[in-house]
């Protein structure tokens, strides 16, 4: 047998571990897609509103409406940003009740804001939230945000059906 | 030699060990990720999740979800009344057993948890350490909440297994409750007779 002919035989062996490495990447893709699969759904219009109790008044300032908003570890683009508000923002003291006690109380810092904002998509809503490009996103989520040049760390508020 | 040793004058040595490392890896794989669903005839079990500490709005939406509008007044009266200090709430509770309750999912280990039977909110039970003291306070905008749900699973000497995976009563879990996301951790498992 030629020099040629050796290198490209396989034997029994080879092939079983050939036929049992394409297996386990078969189960291991059906796996993944099945955990966005498993929400089910429909395709949809949504609506979803993030929301921050704190973020500093140089963000406050780089975010305008129309900024692209994205989720900076899965990649998925929520598109532009629209119904921007600003508020007090909220930090949690505690302070020391009459009773000697302490107490969560909701307070303001300098310097900071509150901010509600919102995107329209279209993706999967299913019975345990919204699919985007695989990724289940559900109200109370937490995702490092980005809204233009700014980052900041934000929370699902809600998720809203706008279109069927 | 090894090398040219065959078992059975036709398998390498070498070759059948990779052989019997590939058939348990294959089938660690497939008891992962498509063994252990089974649940006819498992008994049902009814398992308490609790968190100390949840948005108003995850538990709103969490209502919203399993049509407990009872709850979402509870919310919006706490908000109402709170004041940024939550006197008088650390007795109130509201509890609402569920008809149709929403969808529950263990987002860690994908595996579905049955549905939402009953909701169970009260104040937060926030912890603050001041003077060296530990001490529980309820904190403007989230409540402590309480979520059962009722599914078949089989029943072990320490915990249940629910598709697979055990679950015991002091274990967190990503909790999705219909489109609400939650860290909560599980307080109770109860066998129904």
């Amino acid at each position: 047998m030629s020099e040629k002919a050796k290198k490209i035989r396989f034997n029994v062996i080879d092939l079983l571990v050939i036929i049992l490495i394409i297996a386990a990447i078969a189960v291991i893709g059906v796996s993944k897609f099945m955990s966005s699969d498993a929400a089910g759904g429909q395709v949809k219009t949504m609506k979803i509103t993030f929301f921050a109790e704190e973020v500093s008044d140089s963000i406050v300032e780089s975010i305008e409406e129309g900024s692209i908003v994205s989720d900076s570890i899965t990649e998925v683009k929520f598109g532009g940003c629209s119904e921007i508000k600003f508020g007090e923002s909220i930090s949690y003291i505690s302070s020391k009740m009459d009773d000697g006690s302490y107490k969560y109380i909701a307070t303001s810092r300098p310097g900071y804001k509150s901010i509600t904002l919102s995107c329209t998509v279209t993706g999967k809503y299913s019975t345990i939230g919204a699919v985007l490009e695989d990724n289940i996103y559900g109200v109370g989520h937490t995702l490092d945000l980005l809204v233009g040049n700014s980052r900041f760390t934000a929370r699902v508020r809600d998720i809203v059906v706008v279109e069927e | 030699m090894m090398k040219k040793y065959k078992l059975f004058g036709i398998i390498n040595i070498i070759d059948l060990l990779v052989l019997v490392v590939i058939v348990l890896a294959a089938a660690f794989l497939g008891m992962k990720f498509l063994g252990g669903t089974d649940t006819e005839g498992a008994p049902e079990i009814n398992i308490t999740f609790t968190s100390k500490e949840v948005s108003d709005f995850v538990v709103d939406k969490l209502a919203d979800e399993c049509a407990a509008t009872e709850i979402s007044d509870f919310i919006d009266q706490k908000q109402v009344d709170d004041n940024r200090v939550l006197d008088g709430y650390d007795d109130k509770y509201i509890e609402v057993a569920v008809a149709e309750g929403c969808r529950m999912y263990d987002d860690t280990e994908k595996i579905e948890l049955g549905r939402c039977t009953n909701i169970k909110v009260s104040n937060s039970q926030s912890s603050i350490v001041e003077e060296g003291v530990w001490q529980t306070s309820g904190k403007p905008d989230y409540s402590w909440l309480e979520i059962k749900s009722t599914v078949n699973g089989k029943v072990l000497d320490n915990g249940v297994e629910i598709g697979g995976e055990t679950y015991l009563v002091g274990d967190y879990i990503v909790l999705r409750a219909g489109v609400a996301k939650i860290y909560i951790e599980i307080t109770d498992i109860e066998v129904v007779d």
